[in-house]
């Protein structure tokens, strides 16, 4: 320990001397620097004053000869840009150029829809051009500028001199380079910007920003991102690219070879692990297929790449969530949005740009799902179900996790859901964000602790409402906005509002008036509930302003009447059953209305449950009992023979009773593994006595966890490995056939139920891959990736990478 | 303070405003001033998380063109203000070059300078910047700006303790990391 702390203190002292030793200098240089890059900020400089008199003395006096010098150079530079590689056609002003052409500055050159280009700038920066791309080169004093009229181009932008920037600009956005890779995209929603080595700058109409190497911005929130090694895919140096940004390209089918090593039927978990993946070998541009001439222009400066030896190893968690997201380009559109999410959500623990990534992607995925056209549409209502689910989901991830107000509300501008969910995320955001700043946040697990244990007891510490605390996004405005754009009223955020915040002298209540105004016209069958919570707050927190509050529910009460005496029809059948469930809430949500009303005003209300009398019926709490599990589990540790005993004691005469006898035995193996392992062992022995193949495939979740027992806590990783062999083979087996049915499905409605049974990441045969990769990651990983299973391809890599993950807790 | 002395103090005297008003007073603008005489601190700052003098530079681009968009006057303290946007600057900039993994040799060519291992210099700073941000944050202002606890604290609008917690932690693990690495090189 000491060598180490004397290791630390080394490198710091060392640090420390040779940023002592080092004496930054130019000051003027740095600040005719910034002056540039500032120039719209600051219009007039000293210093800038003083450059452009220094240089304009240094102008004179050598007038004649930087005249003669600069024209010369002028006349010289447009013949200096000269087509060197050309596949297709590029068409020029006046017809196709050919290979060593000049490429003429200020006139549009574009390829066909088949062609690509590359074009060398006289600075030796590259351009090459995708198929149906159309550029404009222009020059300037500070650089020579890109104009991208259309498609997509990639740079590899020389080394600038002093003062000089080579420009790519589109429609939206300007990007600014000295020496680097990268790539832009102009589509008709905006331009996107990848970068591959080096800086950039990229200025849009809203902002500036510096983007680094493996960075990507779009100048459209509603723009789909890219992995920067997908963006660059098309480029014919694609794997030299990818070396540089050490991404991994989605691998192509297996060949025969390996799918004759595909593990279905062996016990793979005995097999040697096969040789890793074939890294890419970096190749240097083909920039060379121009003439000798040609050739020995200038070059462009090559990336330095670190050799692969010397880099460090991947992040195999990375590596992981990398082919996982691959992989989910290969599921059925309908289920990507919930994969993405799941995704997202592994990444989150440990890489939480990642996950926000991620997530973004789930939500356009879910926009990207069609939409009903009609009742009987029953893909379309399916589709509507997911987009509902994942858009929540997201904004919840956004702001809980994330806290990314600024994206959540850009995307929940961009929903095509009912919006009033997806902004009381939003106004629960802009809450907690002004309950943090003003230090009142509520401790993590005592907030936990409330949830878990409110109203049976347990009393959480009351924090302090501070005084005068607002969010600093206004709620009124948020929920104005909201209504505005679908007519959906953020009800639970206003309710969250009212309740959260220092009520300072009635300002909440245009808020409270808005939500009564939008109450009052609610027809929507989970509004109306949410409508019906937010006027007994209303009343709570402004008795004042009843009368308004008692409009609202009687037009509410109404609304209500007409949805229980005539509710919707069509639709799948499952979607009329949510619905009768939906009208039966606001039932529920009818008769606390009519009794608030009584509370109210006795005489109206009496009237009001005389007219909704069907309402008036009380409607019981249901109990919420609390499971037993953990004093079982107890209980089998404190007495682990009498566990055993009983167990054992179990008939075992018919396949059901075998069944339910392993169930008990691996289950008390699972509980007492870890604090009495000889017991454990035992139960364990028996139990795979009862094992069979039916027994695995209805159970293989309990197999696998038996398996990680036996492997990691009684200390037989032969048995282990075996045992999880044949719970893979299971797994495996399960999704096929789940796949197989969901693909035979005849139609949206019979696969939606049958989608159900992919259950996410929550489905036993994803599960085991989770207990695998605790017990051995790397043949788990490579199970998963040689699974048949597209579908549940990406799941099993995700729960692997979380094994991985859980052997490191996240909270450390 | 002389204009264009290293600026490693976190106190002023009179005659650092005196400059400053003169300056003022000949129709300087203030960033300017700002610039002149906190760009020596900022660039060291950077340096030293950085060990390469291109990427101090570009962080101290960065830094003064956000004071800019911001507005010099807004700043109750520019020094505190500079020292914490450069550590933060520098440290995102470290962090955006490890994602690519392609950048540790020229990680060890920036650090070449200077005594010592470079590699171990190297080492030190990929392990700070993969820190988390406050603790990584925390742990620079102390052992390279080298503030005291309670400066730290006063900064961060911290307690004095939880800034022991964190340096404490950070400190364990870097030597960890340190360990890890010292392992693999031999």
């Amino acid at each position: 320990m000491n060598a180490e702390r004397a290791r630390l203190d080394k490198a710091i002292d060392d640090i420390n001397s040779s940023a002592a030793a080092w004496e930054p200098h130019d000051c003027e240089r740095m600040l005719a620097r910034l002056c540039s890059e500032a120039t719209l900020t600051i219009v007039s400089s000293p210093v800038r004053e003083a450059i452009r008199k220094k240089r304009a003395r240094w102008a004179l006096a050598v007038a004649g000869v930087a005249a003669a010098m600069a024209l010369a150079v002028w006349i010289a530079l447009p013949g200096a840009a000269m087509v060197v590689s050309s596949d297709g056609v590029l068409q020029g002003p006046n017809g196709p150029l050919a290979i060593g052409a000049a490429a003429p500055g200020g006139l549009l050159l574009q390829t066909g829809a088949n062609a690509d280009a590359m074009i060398r700038l006289g600075d030796g920066s590259v351009i090459e051009l995708a198929a149906r791309s159309a550029i404009k080169l222009t020059r300037g004093w500070s650089g020579q500028t890109i104009a991208l009229e259309g498609g997509r181009v990639l740079v590899e932008a020389a080394k600038q001199g002093y003062l000089r920037h080579l420009y790519v600009a589109t429609a939206d956005c300007q990007v600014a380079v000295k020496g680097t890779i990268f790539e832009v995209d102009r589509m008709p929603a905006g331009s996107r910007v990848s970068v591959v080595q080096g800086l950039v700058r990229v200025t849009t109409s809203r902002r500036r920003r510096w983007l680094a190497a493996g960075d990507q911005a779009t100048s459209n929130i509603a723009m789909k991102k890219l992995p920067v090694g997908a963006d660059v895919a098309w480029s014919k140096n694609a794997p030299f690219y990818w070396a540089i940004l050490n991404y991994m390209p989605p691998s192509p089918a297996p060949s025969p070879t390996v799918s004759a090593l595909a593990p279905s039927k062996a016990p793979l978990l005995a097999e040697p692990p096969s040789p890793a993946p074939a890294e890419v070998t970096p190749t240097p541009p083909q920039h060379s297929v121009a003439p000798p001439s040609v050739a020995q222009a200038p070059q462009a400066p090559k990336p330095k790449v670190a050799p692969q030896k010397t880099a460090p190893p991947p992040d195999p968690t990375l590596v992981l969530f990398q082919q996982a997201a691959n992989g989910i380009r290969d599921v059925p559109d309908e289920l990507e949005p919930g994969d993405l999410l799941d995704l997202a959500t592994a990444e989150d623990i440990r890489h939480p740009d990642l996950g926000r990534d991620t997530v973004v992607r789930a939500f356009h995925a879910a926009l990207d799902l069609s939409s009903p056209q009609s009742d009987d549409d029953a893909l379309g209502q399916w589709h509507a179900v997911i987009k509902a689910n994942v858009e929540l989901e997201a904004m919840t991830l956004l702001t809980d996790r994330s806290q990314d107000f600024e994206t959540a509300h850009q995307l929940a501008r961009n929903a095509d859901t009912r919006r009033g969910r997806l902004y009381d995320e939003l106004i629960a955001s802009a809450w907690g964000e002004a309950r943090a700043q003003a230090g009142a946040r509520q401790p993590l697990e005592q907030a936990l602790l409330s949830r878990m244990f409110g109203g049976i007891g347990y009393t959480p510490k009351q924090i302090q409402q501070p005084k005068g605390i607002q969010p600093k996004y206004d709620v009124l405005t948020l929920a104005n906005e909201c209504y505005q754009a679908d007519g959906s009223f953020p009800y639970l955020g206003v309710s969250f509002d009212l309740g959260s915040f220092d009520r300072n002298g009635g300002a909440q209540r245009p808020l409270l008036l808005a939500a009564y105004h939008a109450a009052a016209g609610e027809t929507d069958l989970v509004g109306m509930i949410q409508a019906s919570n937010t006027l007994h707050m209303g009343h709570r927190v402004y008795p004042n302003l009843d009368a308004q509050m008692e409009s609202a529910a009687v037009s509410l009460l109404q609304h209500i009447q007409q949805a229980v005496q005539s509710p919707p029809t069509g639709g799948i059948p499952a979607h009329q059953q949510y619905v009768r469930g939906i009208i039966h809430e606001d039932a529920i949500a009818a008769n606390g209305l009519l009794t608030l009303l009584q509370q109210v005003d006795p005489a109206r209300g009496a009237e009001l449950s005389a007219e909704y009398s069907e309402f008036s019926a009380d409607v019981p709490p249901k109990p919420y009992p609390i499971s037993a599990l953990t004093a079982r589990q107890r209980q089998a540790n404190a007495d682990p023979a009498a566990a055993l005993t009983t167990a054992n004691a179990m008939p075992n005469i018919s396949d059901q009773q075998k069944m339910a006898k392993f169930l008990a035995l691996a289950h008390l193996a699972i509980v007492l593994a870890k604090r009495n392992p000889g017991p454990a062992s035992q139960a364990a022995s028996s139990a795979l006595n009862l094992l069979t193949d039916d027994i695995t495939s209805a159970h293989v979740d309990v197999v696998g966890l038996l398996a990680l027992r036996i492997g990691t806590d009684l200390g037989e990783p032969d048995q282990a490995e075996a045992l999880m062999g044949k719970a893979l083979d299971a797994a495996e087996a399960l999704a096929d056939a789940k796949e197989q049915a969901y693909d035979n499905a005849s139609d949206p409605v019979a696969q939606r139920t049958l989608s159900d049974d992919f259950n996410g990441v929550g489905a036993p045969e994803v599960e085991v891959f989770a207990y695998a990769g605790l017990l051995d990651p790397v043949l788990a990983t490579q199970r998963a990736e040689q699974t048949s299973a597209t579908y549940f391809k990406p799941l099993f890599l995700m729960r692997v990478a979380v094994g991985e993950e859980m052997k490191q807790p996240w909270w450390q | 303070m002389q204009s264009g002395q290293p600026d490693a103090t976190s106190s002023r005297d009179v005659g650092d405003w005196g400059v400053r008003a003169s300056r003022v007073a000949a129709g300087e603008p203030a960033w300017e001033q700002i610039f002149r005489e906190h760009h020596k601190m900022t660039l060291r700052a950077a340096y030293r998380i950085t060990g390469s003098a291109a990427d101090a530079e570009d962080v101290l681009q960065t830094v003064f063109l956000r004071l800019l968009r911001r507005g010099p006057a807004t700043l109750v303290n520019e020094e505190a203000y500079l020292r914490r946007a450069a550590v933060n600057g520098a440290l995102d900039l470290v962090r955006a070059r490890a994602s690519v993994n392609a950048v540790n040799g020229a990680d060890v060519a920036a650090n070449q300078a200077g005594p010592g291992d470079p590699r171990l210099r190297a080492a030190l700073r990929a392990a700070v910047a993969r820190l988390p941000r406050q603790m990584g944050e925390i742990f620079v202002m102390r052992h390279f700006e080298e503030l005291s606890n309670r400066e730290i604290a006063h900064l961060l609008g911290a307690s004095q303790v939880r800034v022991a917690v964190v340096l404490h932690r950070a400190r364990r693990r870097l030597q960890r990391e340190l360990a890890t690495f010292w392992r693999s090189r031999t």
